[in-house]
């Protein structure tokens, strides 16, 4: 973990010197942001952040203690160091993603047509991904909703504003259809590939892309809002029984599928707190609250905070 | 035809052979140490239509100079000359009055003449095409004494091209992706083909959603009004924001009509209202008749709101053909519509939707300004060329005497792109 930090460090000083700005002014606002102690820093250890219902501030907390508060968003991610924030803008079904690094300064901000849904970042903090709904508000409705997921690379500024652009294959010939969405982008460490799902003619299925070929490739049916482990090798999700939607965990290698003890409708993009836990949120009792389970299929869910959006690194 | 022996720039008299008679040509030739005062006024480049004048929106780093008044002289030609390194000058008439089968021709001391008659003179001072070279001979054929003409300025220039930005379906929750788009190619215009505000084209939806936005092209705007400005009446809220709340005239066209036209480099630009009566018979349709007759350009371009054809949430609309037929008979070459939020490149038709490779207008359907986006599903009978439902973006038109380039430029982070190539018809 550390290491990879350095990593990220060193290479967000290389963008801050690519921008022209200087390895002085990052250190300027290093201090100055770490002598106010109360915005988001992602270097704090066993620190979550997460939405909190109401003012839709990102919070975060080490157990239960809030340490830090950061911009306001409907969705937060971070990882390697950079904390995307996905919001809605005062035009309707219009957003914004800012992609902060670990100082509070916003790297890139991207508009975006549609309503907020899922925001990713890449282990290493250079790729981020983001997902709107173009209208409706569920993926239940098939075909009543549509849906952009896009990717942005801090490495090249290269802006990869919609799947849709991407060549898809399906049993390995190229997917072609008006109706085809995409949603909820999971990064692999190596910066190259990802996964989401790509949905068309009332199917899902599990893509794995290819930044540099532009490519997708359906790998299983039936699964959701994926999310890699940190390790990677497993895949949260949800799976879709009838009308709802239940978590599961995938091993990539041998397709080895678990549910998990959370039995709850859940329509959210899990994200993993631990290469043993997997965070969502969902309603309790009519509010948003984030629960955690094991991955194993075992235990029980527990509640963590009241809010929304979860994302550890 | 005459032989033209070409005067030096600084000869106020020079020689003329006309069908064997010497005639003198009483030059208005400037140098640059031997101009009159007068005429080295060099004009800011208009951009809003004015009553009495054809808008000319010229040529990137193209001057705008006022002469002293060319008038006429029985049986004499004239030369205005514009600055030695000019590649090209049109020049502007202020007064046209040509009785019966007079007629004034006007040639470029490197080539392109275009011989002037009554119909051309449409009430309001206008620019001719451009010709080439650094000067011009202006050549009555007068029959009539009551026939006259006056040149009061003229334009020159070096490049060629001119870029207009061109897109329907604006603001909308995406107008803020198009804007940077429009602001990268810098066009001499911006046109939009309807439907700027949503969503019932209030002046406070205006204000608030289409300002911010592609506002910031205002003052090159050239808009036409679509449905949703007229879910307020009489689309006032188009009216006000374009032209000035309360003002009749502005650079959406009169209140009440919204049609209008201008010339953009060599081109005659057309904005028309698909929204108000637009039968074969109507007032609007008998103006774009007489318009398109005026025009001396060599190339004709018309936008407006509902698509002539369409191949997605819309399908064909016969409502507009009058003036698709119209612009068909005075040989146009480009139209622009909206309506359909989706992209359609259509090849040059009829205006039942025949292709005609020939005589046929092109319509590009670019109605991806930010609204929102229409699948596929409606009939054409009109040839698609190219097409995109899932592409916010705006059309880019790259326009010479003799064509165009039209591009479709996608907003950030997309891939659709398309580029086709035309040639202005003869007309």
């Amino acid at each position: 973990m550390s290491r990879s930090r350095i990593v990220a460090g060193i290479t967000l000083i290389a963008v801050f010197v690519a921008a022209g700005i200087g390895y002085l002014g990052w250190r300027v606002a290093t201090t100055q942001s770490a002598a106010a102690q109360t915005g988001v820093q992602l270097d704090r250890p066993d620190t979550m952040l997460y939405v909190e219902p109401g003012t839709n501030r990102v919070r975060q907390v080490r157990g239960d203690a809030v340490v830090g508060t950061g911009p306001a968003c409907q969705r937060v991610y971070a990882s390697g160091g950079t904390m995307a924030c996905l919001r809605a803008t005062a035009v309707p079904m219009a957003s914004e993603v800012d992609l902060i690094d670990t100082t509070g300064k916003v790297l890139k901000t991207l508009q975006l047509w549609g309503n907020p849904s899922r925001v990713r970042v890449s282990p290493s903090g250079k790729l981020a991904a983001w997902t709107v709904f173009r209208s409706g508000d569920s993926y239940l409705a098939a075909g009543a909703f549509s849906t952009t997921a896009g990717i942005y690379d801090l490495r090249s500024g290269t802006h990869y504003g919609s799947l849709e652009d991407f060549t898809a294959y399906v049993d390995g010939r190229p997917y072609r259809s008006v109706d085809v969405n995409y949603w909820g982008v999971t990064f692999a460490a190596d910066d190259a590939r990802f996964y989401a799902t790509m949905a068309s003619k009332g199917k899902t299925w599990l893509v794995r892309g290819d930044l540099a070929n532009r490519s997708l490739t359906a790998l299983r049916e039936n699964v959701e809002c994926p999310s890699l482990s940190p390790d990677g090798s497993r895949i949260a999700y949800k799976f879709r029984t009838g009308k709802t939607w239940r978590l599961h965990v995938l091993t990539v290698a041998t397709g080895a599928d678990i549910a998990l003890a959370e039995t709850s409708h859940i329509d959210d993009q899990p994200a993993w707190l631990a290469d043993d836990t997997v965070a969502y949120g969902k309603q309790d009792d009519g509010q948003p609250g984030v629960f955690a389970v094991p991955a194993d299929g075992s235990g029980q869910p527990r509640k963590l905070v009241a809010g929304s959006s979860p994302a550890a690194w | 035809m005459s032989v033209l022996k070409r005067p030096s720039r600084r000869t106020a008299i020079a020689v003329l052979v006309t069908g064997g008679l010497l005639t003198t040509v009483a030059t208005v030739s400037y140098g640059d140490d031997a101009r009159p005062a007068a005429a080295s006024m060099q004009l800011q480049q208009q951009d809003t239509i004015v009553a009495g004048e054809q808008l000319q929106l010229a040529e990137s780093g193209a001057k705008t100079v006022v002469v002293a008044a060319v008038a006429a002289k029985a049986g004499a030609s004239q030369q205005v000359c514009a600055a030695a390194d000019s590649r090209w000058v049109r020049v502007r008439f202020k007064e046209l009055a040509l009785s019966g089968k007079d007629t004034v021709t006007v040639t470029g001391s490197r080539g392109g003449s275009y011989t002037l008659k009554a119909t051309n003179w449409q009430g309001k001072a206008f620019y001719t095409r451009a010709f080439q070279g650094n000067c011009v001979t202006v050549k009555p054929s007068f029959a009539s004494p009551a026939s006259n003409y006056r040149i009061d300025a003229y334009q020159a220039g070096v490049a060629a091209t001119v870029t207009v930005a061109a897109a329907g379906d604006i603001c909308g929750s995406a107008c803020n992706q198009t804007r940077p788009v429009v602001e990268n190619m810098n066009p001499v215009a911006v046109i939009t083909a309807g439907d700027n505000a949503y969503d019932s084209g209030t002046l406070s939806e205006f204000n608030t959603k289409y300002n911010p936005q592609w506002g910031v092209f205002k003052s090159k705007t050239y808009p036409s009004a679509g449905n949703h400005e007229y879910y307020t009446s009489g689309a006032k809220g188009y009216f006000d924001y374009f032209n000035g709340v309360g003002q009749n005239t502005g650079r959406a066209g009169e209140r009440g009509k919204g049609y209008y036209s201008y010339d953009v480099g060599d081109w005659h630009f057309i904005a028309l209202n698909s929204n108000i009566s637009k039968t074969s018979t109507s007032t609007q349709v008998q103006w774009l008749r007489a318009d398109l007759a005026a025009s001396t350009k060599p190339c004709t371009a018309a936008y407006w709101h509902h698509s002539r054809f369409a191949a997605g949430n819309y399908s064909d609309n016969t409502s507009v053909q009058p003036f698709f037929q119209a612009l068909y008979d005075y040989k146009a070459d480009l139209v622009v519509s909206g309506h359909d939020h989706n992209y359609i490149r259509f090849a040059p038709s009829k205006p039942d939707g025949t292709k005609d490779t020939v005589n046929g207008v092109r319509q590009l359907l670019i109605g991806t300004g930010g609204k929102s986006l229409y699948g596929s599903g409606g009939t054409t009978r009109a040839t698609i060329e190219k097409k995109e439902y899932n592409t916010f973006g705006v059309g880019k038109l790259t326009l010479t005497a003799t064509g165009y380039t039209a591009d479709f430029v996608p907003v950030a982070g997309r891939t659709f792109t398309d580029t086709v190539q035309g040639t202005c018809h003869p007309k």
